[in-house]
């Protein structure tokens, strides 16, 4: 079992072979070897975490990703989603982002990718003011600046 | 009531009297103060969204992870990895959301890849189409020229035309040809360096142009060696119409369009069906004909694309010096002769005896074909994969499938490296369909039925007579990883597959993953072929997908 301190200071006992689907976890363990020291997760808090692991929990057993991928090499882009990812990522925009920020942390690239996925489903076909209202984002260039891009990319609107 | 001092108009509220003229004015400033309050109220509410925007989780994500979900929108067609006006349209929104969005595209190199341009990008598109590829960073960058199908908004241009074959309607004025004049020769030349060229052009005619344009820039260009066209990697280049020359008497001949190609490693030629006229036709000596690409170049691919409706012996022509070729995908565009009659063909019959050795093959597609005869003349003894999509409506007829890939399994000696076998877009009886998969070598490790009309329970009672003869020994693949049954038909269902691995026991542990043709199709969902394999103590893991 791996023991695992979350930033609100809670502690999780976790299988290996569950939590192994984070690389970060997974090289650390590789690095330090067995111990009874708990791994700190300053960046998660216990509610992501609980989400982090369910997510771990069910693909445990499956092959984890290869990380011999060519980096020049533009991988599958597909906004496909399968039904159970689907369903675990059903939870609010909070929630979502938190999941995709911890991903990010223990470096867990198939989640990453199914947060990733479904931020873009929520952002297709929509404009740059749909888009800042959707997530709360302010519109911090001046007009000047806006005007520029608008300008620079004048060309790519040509069909 | 707020402080205001007067006549009291609570009475009036609940009630439908008419106020007295001196109650008047009270009602009315009580009005404006109740709209003013409101608008400091909205006010407030605005503040309060921006107060709680400094806490929204999106402002903490990562320019690089903020990237990582921008290269999910990128909208690629027939996997070119392109962006279209569209795709560049929702990138330039993208950047225009705010600052840290903005730098977010501008540092992700992805995004910036593919471009598809179209002939109305004439030179004045040089610049920005050089800036754009500059983001890439070092990432390899793919350029599409899109000159299939002009509307006449796409084709607008002030130059005049001599020509009228760039994929225009032939009523329109003549004029110099579109591709020649569009900004492609130029960044072919002096441009950024390119790894992969797609040229989508109308005509044959149209590529001669654009070779002499070429040719003629080549001769403008100090750095002539180091042109972005000589160091392609990788190009496809397609015609939409061939334009064949004709000698005495009347026999067609194709021009040497690709004399002078770049010396890519991938090559993918999509000619179209004009020809196949001719292939039909005893009249003409189809035999003749030649790509005419050079043997150098051949020899120098490592994958090869060819669609085209030439036979047989035309593609023998070209495989013969395929030897380092190790990617083959060969598209009949769903034409070729019903039934070649290979032995009668003087140029194949030394195959028959002696098959054609693709000595680096490793996977080989075979694509909208009619029959797989030219299979019987193949050897690939280090073939990895096996990927055939036949002709979609006409049903395979008896041993038209297995036999062809029979032959080539056994001549090739390929068992030691087989790994992956896809058959896909047929009509084919379960018994046929049992006879191929009953020959494939033990190391198959990952399965496809992609869009088949198959009798599932047919050919899943014959696995298991199959895998019951074998009691004792090894079931039938037992080293598969993967089986995808893709695109079930209208009408079956999945039980009887589902039924075949509970019988093939807990050793499975294979992934099973499937989907259907169909929306309104009565499905097996995933959770219920989970649950109905756990129970039966299977390892098989499920993925089903529904249709969209």
């Amino acid at each position: 079992m791996v023991l695992l301190l979350t930033s609100d200071n809670e502690m999780f006992s976790v299988a290996e072979d569950v939590i192994k689907r984070s690389a970060y976890i997974k090289n650390m363990l590789e690095d330090v070897g067995e111990s009874d020291l708990p791994i700190p997760l300053p960046n998660v808090e216990s509610n992501v975490l609980v989400k982090i692991l369910e997510y771990c929990e069910h693909y445990r057993g499956e092959p984890l990703p290869a990380s011999d991928v060519d980096p020049a090499e533009i991988g599958d882009r597909s906004l496909d989603i399968a039904d159970w990812d689907q369903k675990y990522m059903a939870v609010d925009q909070e929630m979502l982002f938190e999941i995709i920020l911890a991903a990010n942390y223990l470096d867990i690239k198939s989640l990453l990718d199914v947060g990733c996925k479904t931020v873009a489903k929520m952002m297709k076909g929509k404009s740059s003011e749909e888009i800042r209202t959707l997530f709360n984002i302010a519109n911090d260039f001046t007009p000047e600046e806006e005007a520029q891009i608008r300008k620079e990319n004048a060309w790519a609107e040509c069909r | 009531m707020s402080g205001h001092e007067g006549p009291s108009i609570y009475h009036l509220l609940d009630s439908n009297v008419p106020p007295k003229p001196v109650e008047i004015p009270f009602v009315e400033s009580r009005i404006l103060d109740l709209v003013h309050r409101i608008s400091e109220l909205r006010k407030l509410e605005g503040e309060l969204e921006r107060h709680r925007a400094i806490l929204s989780p999106v402002r903490r994500i990562p320019r690089e992870v903020l990237g990582h979900i921008f290269t999910f929108l990128q909208p690629f067609e027939n996997g070119e990895k392109v962006r279209n006006a569209e795709g560049r349209q929702e990138l330039v929104g993208l950047s225009l959301v705010c600052k840290l969005w903005h730098d977010a595209t501008l540092f992700t190199h992805e995004l910036w890849t593919g471009l598809k341009i179209k002939p109305r990008h004439t030179i004045e598109t040089f610049k920005p189409v050089e800036a754009w590829f500059s983001h890439a960073g070092s990432l390899r960058r793919r350029l599409q020229y899109d000159g299939w199908h002009l509307d006449d908004s796409e084709a607008f241009t002030d130059r005049p035309r001599l020509f009228d074959n760039c994929g225009l309607s032939p009523s329109r004025e003549p004029g110099p040809c579109l591709l020649a004049t569009s900004v492609l020769p130029h960044l072919l030349t002096s441009g950024p360096p390119l790894d992969h060229l797609t040229l989508m052009c109308s005509t044959t005619e149209c590529f001669r142009q654009f070779r002499d344009v070429m040719a003629s820039l080549r001769d403008d260009s100090a750095n002539a060696n180091a042109r972005p066209w000589d160091t392609l990697r990788s190009l496809s280049l397609q015609f939409r119409s061939v334009i064949y020359q004709w000698n005495v008497p009347f026999q067609p001949t194709f021009s040497p369009h690709f004399a002078h190609l770049p010396f890519v490693e991938s090559l993918k030629v999509h000619l179209s069906s004009d020809l196949n006229e001719f292939g039909e036709d005893e009249e003409y000596d189809v035999s003749r004909l030649d790509l005419g690409i050079p043997r150098s170049l051949i020899e120098h691919l490592t994958d090869l694309t060819i669609h085209c409706t030439w036979s047989v012996p035309h593609l023998l022509k070209l495989l013969q010096y395929c030897t380092n070729v190790k990617t083959l995908t060969i598209d009949m565009q769903h034409f070729g002769r019903a039934q070649w009659d290979l032995e009668t063909i003087p140029f194949v019959q030394q195959y028959l005896a002696s098959p054609l050795v693709l000595p680096n093959l490793l996977t080989l597609r075979i694509r909208k074909s009619r029959n797989v005869d030219l299979l019987q003349v193949l050897k690939a003894p280090q073939l990895v994969s096996l990927d055939i999509e036949m002709f979609p409506r006409n049903p395979v007829k008896d041993e038209e499938l297995p036999v062809p890939v029979a032959t080539f399994l056994e001549q090739s000696g390929c068992a030691p490296s087989f790994r992956s076998f896809r058959l896909g877009t047929c009509i084919i009886d379960a018994e046929q369909l049992f006879m191929i998969l009953s020959i494939l070598p033990s190391s198959l490790a990952t399965l496809t039925l992609d869009t088949l009309d198959v009798d599932l329970w047919c050919l899943c009672d014959l696995l298991k007579i199959l895998d019951t003869a074998r009691r004792g020994n090894d079931l039938s693949f037992p080293y598969l990883e993967k089986l995808e049954i893709l695109k079930v038909p209208p009408g079956h269902q999945l039980d009887s597959v589902v039924d075949y691995i509970k019988s093939r026991g807990p050793n499975s542990k294979f992934q099973f993953v499937a989907s259907y043709r169909m929306r309104e199709q009565r499905v097996l969902k995933e959770k219920d072929i989970q649950d109905s394999l756990r129970f039966a103590g299977s390892g098989v893991n499920v993925s089903i997908k529904l249709p969209d």
